[in-house]
């Protein structure tokens, strides 16, 4: 069942002299992971970044579960329907990893010892030990650093995962097992996730691929 | 969000302590810069009032006064001292005025000629205060007087006319040298009978020659032919007016502000001064060499002052900026986590303006306790309200160098920000 859909999206940055989306149509279903491919500056962050609730596109709509997203708040989209995966992780650097992924949920009002429990929960579900919960994102591996930011994208309940390039800094071991977290994720937790890429492992292992280029997507598999 | 700054600020102590003591160094810099030019400036109004300048009227001509083929000793006109001393600018006026005396015969104590014998010829007469300006000017007047019983050194200052009865003939207190007095072979109560010329004011000056009585008060130790009269006796003997060979002024430390002004005063009244055109010397390179520095001193804080001040203000903004700028990758990483803009913009400014409030409210306490301590209370009381603005105005270039510097970082699209370049 599709929970986020995308219908003729176009989109064109104030200083682009052309469109970087160009009647973008796409599904991206719960339970299911969706990887969209294509060469660089084709429009795969900029579809990402519409989809991440940063930006509105310039016609078209964007549908979160049947509600149109022009009429939501985009703040609160972010805090509470979608979670975004970066190359470089983009932890918080002088936050500790267990406050890293408590942070989302404190955004939402939690309370600090629910945020800690559940926080610790997801952490011992993406692999990362409790000795390491106390220790900033500087003093953890790569593969480390990406799993929190998974833990910490699942933390605020969000059911749309959005990657970009979530493997790019990783070598392949630590690639591998984020894409089968990823995917375990979709498959076992009923997560949207959404995977922009350049590996072609990943978009093989994928369950949708979509292929990018010049702001026009079109559905390969 | 309380949370996350407080950690923010206590995480990164680099950060937070440079906009804390920044913030504190100004404030205690710019009060220590205030409170150092008060206390020049109390300092300088101290020597101004305490220093003592004094002006000399000199003839502008070392050569002697001859007219007619006479030497005339006195120069400076009675009138411009009395026009000075009728300024106000005056705490003292030291006049000297001398003559030649022809003879001098020592009589009995009632009035008769002992013996010719006892006449000495070329002797100076001095009407003059014995002071201590006396003796700096006369280098063979040396040391203390010694007064007969009955006699003391207020002899110099008193009104002659009131021990005279009308009727006796005049006779005038004279101190004179031990060596006269032995040479003389003179005994206490001993009068002195002279023969003089006196200088008398006006154009041409005049001379008159008269005789008078004088009685011996006491000896000095100074040299043979120096006889000192009071001035008051001296005017008496004269009978009119002497003019002065010797004129200093004191000047009232309390008018030393005024001395351009009494220095204009005294050169307007200068070419009637003297029966020769005369001069005033001043001796004020006391004043001049201490005030000097001081003045630049001060000049130097006043100029230091707004500088500080202006620099103070930028770095305050340039600091808040910077640091705002350090911030824009977690600024994105906020945004991209549902933290409105507006939320975003208040973190970060308050991340870069707790630590500088901090450190301002520290630097006014310490600048405000420096004011009391150093400066007396008035003064302090009086640097409180700029020391308040001058915090004010730093807490509000900061909050506008952070407020600018944050609108500016959410204006940015995150993704841009937080995304891997190739
Ligand atoms: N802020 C921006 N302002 C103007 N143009 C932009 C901006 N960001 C991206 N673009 C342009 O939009 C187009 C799409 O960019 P986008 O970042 O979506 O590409 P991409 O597919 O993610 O590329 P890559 O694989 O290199 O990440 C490119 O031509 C790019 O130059
Ligand atoms: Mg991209």
């Amino acid at each position: 069942m599709s929970i986020l859909s995308v219908n003729n999206v176009s989109y064109r940055y104030k200083k682009g002299d052309r469109m970087a989306l160009n009647g973008v149509t796409c599904e991206f279903e719960a339970g299911k992971v969706a990887a969209v491919v294509g060469p660089s500056g084709s429009g795969k962050t900029t579809l990402l970044s519409i989809l991440a609730g940063l930006d509105r596109p310039s016609a078209g709509s964007v549908i979160l579960n049947g509600a149109d997203l022009s009429a939501k708040d985009l703040d609160q989209y972010r805090r509470e329907d979608v979670s975004v995966i970066f190359q470089a992780f983009q932890l918080f650097p002088l936050l500790t990893v267990m406050e890293n992924v408590c942070y989302p949920m404190e955004l939402l009002g939690a309370a600090q010892k629910e945020a800690k429990a559940k926080a610790g929960e997801l952490l011992r579900k993406v692999g990362i030990g409790e000795e390491k919960w106390k220790r900033y994102p500087a003093n953890l591996s790569g593969g480390e650093q990406q799993r929190v930011a998974i833990a910490r994208s699942m933390a605020s309940g969000a059911q749309v995962l959005l990657a970009d390039e979530p493997t790019g800094n990783l070598d392949g071991e630590n690639s591998r097992n984020v894409v089968a977290l990823l995917s375990r994720l979709a498959h076992e937790e009923n997560y949207c996730v959404v995977i922009v890429t350049h590996d072609p492992a990943i978009a093989d292992a994928s369950d949708t691929v979509y292929r990018m280029a010049d702001g026009v997507l079109t559905r390969e598999r | 969000m309380g949370r996350y700054v407080l950690r923010h600020i206590l995480r990164a102590p680099g950060k937070s302590l440079l906009c804390l003591v920044l913030a504190g160094a100004f404030m205690v810099g710019l009060m220590l810069i205030r409170v150092s030019t008060i206390r020049s400036e109390n300092e300088l109004e101290h020597l101004y009032t305490t220093t003592t300048v004094t002006a000399e009227l000199i003839k502008n001509s070392l050569a002697p006064i001859t007219r007619k083929g006479i030497t005339y000793t006195g120069y400076v006109y009675p009138s411009i001292v009395d026009d000075l001393a009728g300024t106000g600018f005056l705490s003292h006026c030291y006049v000297e005025a001398a003559t030649q005396a022809d003879y001098l015969i020592r009589l009995d104590a009632r009035g008769g000629v002992v013996d010719d014998r006892y006449t000495v010829g070329d002797v100076t007469l001095y009407g003059a205060e014995y002071s201590q300006e006396f003796q700096e000017h006369h280098a063979d007047a040396g040391g203390e007087i010694t007064y007969f019983d009955g006699w003391d050194e207020s002899v110099f200052l008193q009104s002659w006319n009131d021990w005279q009865s009308e009727d006796t003939a005049k006779v005038y207190p004279a101190v004179v040298s031990q060596k006269l007095y032995e040479t003389l072979q003179m005994e206490e109560g001993d009068l002195l009978r002279a023969g003089i010329a006196v200088d008398i004011s006006g154009e041409p000056p005049k001379t008159t020659r008269v005789v008078t009585n004088l009685t011996v008060v006491g000896t000095h130790p100074g040299s043979f032919n120096m006889v000192l009269l009071p001035m008051e006796s001296y005017r008496e003997v004269a009978g009119t007016d002497p003019n002065y060979q010797r004129v200093i002024l004191t000047i009232d430390p309390a008018k030393n502000h005024q001395l351009d002004e009494f220095r204009v005063r005294l050169s307007d009244l200068l070419p009637e001064g003297g029966v020769v055109p005369i001069t005033a010397v001043y001796w004020d390179q006391e004043l001049r060499q201490a005030i000097a520095p001081m003045e630049q001193g001060i000049t130097l804080m006043k100029t230091l002052y707004p500088v500080t001040l202006a620099l103070s203000l930028i770095v305050a903004a340039g600091i808040s900026i910077l640091l705002s700028l350090l911030s824009a990758k977690e600024a994105a990483i906020l945004r991209v986590l549902g933290n409105s803009k507006a939320r975003c913009r208040a973190i970060l400014c308050l991340q870069n303006i707790l630590p500088c409030f901090v450190g301002l409210v520290a630097g006014h306490l310490v600048a405000v306790v420096m004011a009391h301590v150093m400066l007396p209370t008035g003064d302090a009381a009086g640097l409180l309200l700029p020391a308040l603005g001058r915090t004010g105005l730093y807490l509000i270039s900061a909050v506008l160098g952070a407020a600018v510097a944050s609108v500016a970082m959410t204006a940015k699209d995150p993704l841009e920000l937080l995304q891997v370049k190739e």
